[in-house]
């Protein structure tokens, strides 16, 4: 499993292992199609264990955040430096876009 | 073995080899011997030299040069001579051999080192007919220094490997 | 990373991605995969070879690759199937390509230009039309003091192995970034996660002329819109001039504001339209849809796109035996110190000690386990064989691999590709029978072949079975007789009959057809494996097949050894060979003959000093080691025993290496030398002199 989704008390936890790129994506794409229908309104994504991430995978994020419009993100990535870095490239705050 | 004439040995001989003046002189059998010192390592006491099994009598074994596994060689037994007798001034020469495109390390026995000597290259006379005692091919050629004759060696030739294996390879057959 | 350096490490990948391609469509092919489950590895593999390629340069394998990708992409969306024909002419891409790359290696390789132009010719028909490339729509942006930046990706840049992220790194270092901002144009429906909809916003200040912020795009231009707009202060000081357009042009470039070619768009633009040039350049939005070149320079940002399937650390194999050597000397120098400790008798540091030197244990094992690669890729190769040659002689194979993931020194699965090779094309020409053949024989009209690995007691055991016609002993026999390689008086075993077909000269020239015959006989495939300190063994059945077995050390660096000596020789035993060690009494001996009684079973010895025929003095009491290796026993009849160690093995000189019985040294704890003794090849030379004894 490329993504672990646990559904916790009102919110829902989305753990991303390694490779959150386009190597990956499509496989994510499908285990986070039930994201934007889920019950919890609040979701943690998880970035701490990624060690490949590209624009592919921040797309597929924002293609997250794009389909569950009424949904607040939030972003954890345990200054993952990987993450950090496309974080800061593309001037992005986390999720909070 | 070929018989030597004077032609084979002028064969062997050519000036534009003796570049390296510097030779290391030892004895063997009461015989001088100069050997280039490029192609000298380093020279050890005799001692602690493990026997391999079935070898011909040319191969005294192997011993352990600061962890390398080097071959000893008697060069007595490849001049056709009997072999050296181990005493207090056996020594091992340590030498470097080019083989297939690499330096290979052997040890040659002889009775005892004398110095490093400079030998101009005019100085160097071909090998003349030395009777059939040591084979032309081992000879660059002739020095006289002093009041003695010194033979200088081809150390490629002496310790070739591809014709060691093959004595060792008719001893195991 | 020097360029040459890069460029190595992207052959090597290339074949390595070839090489999985390979195994993939062979897979299919033979029907144990669909297709659906290995067309990505596939794709991604003509896809990163691509990618790669273009950073270098290689137009031509870029080029190649782009067609083949196209099919592969097409195959992936399910617009067209990877029947039989297909996959055979992507296999036959595959070799251009493994040669196209091996060719940057090495400028020898031929490449056969017009086989190329075939393939191609025959991909296109699986290619309808190409798409139609997006035009960028004039659009005129804001005059502000920075360059901007407004690039609409193309829906193909990820799958085209581009990265947006490189190419806004690269500005990064080309000035200063400000207002960055992201944002992605999602479709109503159908999401495509590797598609890309993303557009970048971005300004930069910067000095760098409009020809260098153009290349950075360069890899993407022909896929996205990308519009760059000239700094406020450029195209003020030019506004102000009262020149002619062409003159203005000429300007725009001195300036930096527009690129030659642009310049000569607009002017083209200018001629058939009558407008100005400045906003015909505007108007053109710099976004020419021409074949990119490519620069390795400008494009060190984009070093991102490495699968993430090679979750691997790329070391050179010199720091790495460097490092095995080392730690070789360390366990050596662990031993020293180890005897040198038990001598002093201090418990305290003895026990310190040996924790130190379980801790060294565990290096050498982690040190040793870096070499150590799995079987299957040399499976993989020969998965490759066993296809060309079924077809090229008509048979129908059905190969089966078991144990590919079995794990072997790197330096071993090099050196036995070639025996193995051997084997199984002999197996193929000589041990399967034609298809008419086996229906005659009653047996399934496919052969079987089947290669398996396992590891066994420290060591690998690789098997290469088929379920041919077996082989026929007394065939053997008179073709190694007639050979002159056996006298017609001996009486041999069945298994030593099998083994005459590793003599040398036993391949004749009829029996070498252009598969199994190229120029090596057995006796080579033999002697690659003894080298290796491996044997090899046959099993026939008449009818049923033949079995090659070899069984191989898992490295060839350290062994645990067994420590015995005879006269004042010291010998090593490999200790997985070793099973029991007792005193050797006279009584244990049955007639004067070279058998003793073990428990009642009858077991051969051999003396070693006599063998080795070592001098020295003979100590009263003896000792017999007993060793199994393979399915055999022997007794081994020494003077002393010393116990366990081990042993960093070194290699004897190769004049030594027609020397049998002793299979290499090691330096011991008290700086002695001891010799490694190959026992089978012991045995075996054992068993050849008294033969010789016996029938002089």
């Amino acid at each position: 499993m490329a993504v672990v989704i646990t559904p916790k008390a009102d919110f829902l936890v989305v753990e991303f292992e390694q490779d959150l790129s386009i190597f990956a994506v499509n496989e994510l794409f499908e285990s986070l199609k039930s994201v934007p229908q889920a019950d919890a309104d609040k979701v943690i994504l998880d970035l701490t264990a990624v060690s490949e991430f590209d624009s592919a995978g921040l797309q597929l994020l924002l293609w997250l955040q794009h389909s569950a419009p009424a949904k607040s993100f939030t972003l954890s990535h345990g200054d993952n430096p990987t993450v950090l870095r496309v974080l800061n490239l593309y001037n992005l705050n986390p999720l909070a876009a | 073995m070929s018989s030597i004439t004077p032609s084979a040995g002028a064969e062997f001989f050519n000036k534009a080899e003796l570049t390296h003046q510097h030779y290391l002189t030892f004895i063997l059998r009461d015989e001088y011997f100069g050997i280039s010192i490029s192609a000298v390592k380093e020279i050890i006491e005799y001692d602690n030299v493990t026997a391999i099994p079935l070898m011909p009598d040319f191969v005294k074994g192997v011993l352990n040069l600061r962890g390398e596994v080097v071959p000893v060689i008697d060069l007595s037994i490849r001049f056709n001579k009997p072999a050296t007798e181990i005493q207090r001034r056996t020594c091992i020469i340590i030498l470097e051999i080019p083989f297939e495109e690499q330096l290979v390390t052997l040890g040659a026995v002889v009775d005892s080192v004398c110095e490093v000597l400079e030998i101009q290259p005019e100085s160097i006379e071909s090998a003349p007919t030395f009777g059939a005692r040591i084979r032309a091919q081992f000879i660059l050629g002739v020095a006289n220094v002093g009041e003695r004759f010194v033979i200088l060696l081809r150390g490629e030739r002496v310790l070739s490997l591809d014709e060691m294996a093959t004595l060792i390879e008719k001893v195991m057959e | 990373m020097d360029l040459t350096q890069a460029r190595s490490l992207f052959i090597e990948e290339a074949l390595g991605l070839l090489e999985v391609m390979e195994a993939c469509l062979l897979e299919i092919e033979a029907g144990d995969a669909t297709a659906g489950q290995h067309i990505d590895a596939i794709f991604r593999a003509a896809h990163t070879i691509k990618g790669s390629a273009g950073l270098f340069g290689f137009d031509a394998i870029v080029a190649f690759t782009h067609i083949v990708e196209s099919v592969l992409d097409k195959v992936r969306d399910q617009k067209i199937s990877l029947d039989h024909d297909l996959c055979d002419l992507c296999l036959l891409c595959q070799d251009h390509l493994m040669t196209m790359i091996r060719q940057l290696q090495d400028d020898s390789i031929q490449l056969d230009l017009h086989a190329g132009e075939q393939l191609l010719a025959r991909l296109h028909l699986y290619l309808d039309g190409k798409p139609a490339l997006a035009m960028p729509e004039a659009e005129t942006a804001a005059m502000s003091e920075h360059w901007q930046f407004d690039v609409r990706y193309g829906a193909d840049v990820f799958r085209d192995g581009m990265d947006p992220m490189s190419q806004l790194s690269y500005l990064a270092t080309l000035g200063t970034l400000t207002d960055v901002h992201l944002s992605a144009e999602f479709p109503a429906e159908h999401f495509d996660p590797e598609s890309c909809y993303l557009r970048l916003h971005a300004n930069l200040a910067s000095e760098a002329s409009k020809q260098t912020l153009e290349d950075v795009f360069e890899f993407v231009r022909d896929s996205s819109e990308i519009h760059i707009t000239v700094p406020k202060s450029i195209s003020e000081q030019l506004a102000q001039q009262d020149i002619s357009d062409e003159k203005l042009g000429t300007l725009l470039v001195q300036a930096g504001a527009v690129t030659p070619r642009e310049l000569q768009q607009a002017l083209q633009a200018h001629k058939q339209q009558e407008i100005a040039i400045g906003q015909a350049l505007v108007q053109q939005g710099a976004v020419p849809p021409e074949l990119i070149s490519t620069a390795l320079d400008k494009q060190k940002a984009t070093e991102h796109k490495r699968p993430a399937d090679f979750q691997f650390l790329k070391v050179e194999a010199r720091k790495l035996d460097g490092l095995i050597n080392l730690i070789g000397e360390l366990v050596t120098s662990g031993a020293e110190m180890d005897s040198l400790l038990s001598e002093l008798g201090n418990s305290k540091i003895t026990e310190s000690f040996s924790v130190l030197n379980s801790l060294l244990e565990q290096i050498r094992d982690g040190a040793l386990s870096l070499r150590m690669v799995q079987i299957g890729e040399s499976f993989s190769r020969l998965r490759r064989i066993v296809r060309d040659v079924s077809k090229e002689l008509g048979k129908e194979i059905d190969l089966i691999v078991e144990g590919a993931d079995t794990e072997l020194d790197k330096s071993m699965v090099e050196k036995l590709s070639d025996p193995l090779m051997h084997i199984v094309r002999n197996a193929l020409d000589h041990g399967i029978e034609p298809t008419e053949l086996r229906l005659y024989k009653g047996k399934p009209a496919q052969g079987q072949l089947k290669l398996s690995a396992r590891h066994e007691a420290g060591s690998v055991v690789i098997e290469i079975s088929d379920d041919g016609a077996g082989l026929n002993v007394q065939k053997i026999r008179d073709k190694a007789i007639e050979k002159g390689i056996l006298a017609p008086d001996r009486d041999l075993s069945e298994a030593d009959t099998y083994k005459l077909i590793f003599e040398p000269g036993f391949s004749t020239a009829a029996a070498v057809t252009n598969l199994s015959g190229r120029g090596v006989g057995m006796d080579v495939v033999r002697r690659n494996i003894e080298e290796l300190r491996g044997q090899i063994q046959i099993r026939s059945a008449i009818e049923k097949g033949t079995t090659f077995s070899i069984r191989l050390p898992l490295t060839l660096a350290i062994i645990d050894g067994f420590l015995v000596s005879v006269a004042d020789t010291k010998l090593v035993l490999p200790l997985n060979m070793v099973q029991e060690c007792m005193e050797f009494k006279p009584g244990l001996q049955t007639q004067g003959r070279n058998y003793l009684d073990l428990r009642g079973e009858v077991l051969p010895f051999i003396r070693l000093s006599d063998i080795f025929r070592l001098p020295g003095r003979r100590l009263q009491r003896e000792n017999v080691v007993i060793v199994q290796y393979g399915s055999d026993r022997a007794g081994l009849v020494v003077d002393a025993l010393h116990g366990e160690l081990q042993a960093v093995i070194k290699p004897l000189n190769s004049m030594f290496q027609s020397l049998r019985g002793i299979g290499g040294s090691t330096i011991l704890g008290s700086g002695d030398i001891g010799l490694i003794l190959d026992i089978p090849q012991l045995v075996q030379f054992a068993t050849n002199l008294e033969m010789q004894t016996c029938h002089p």
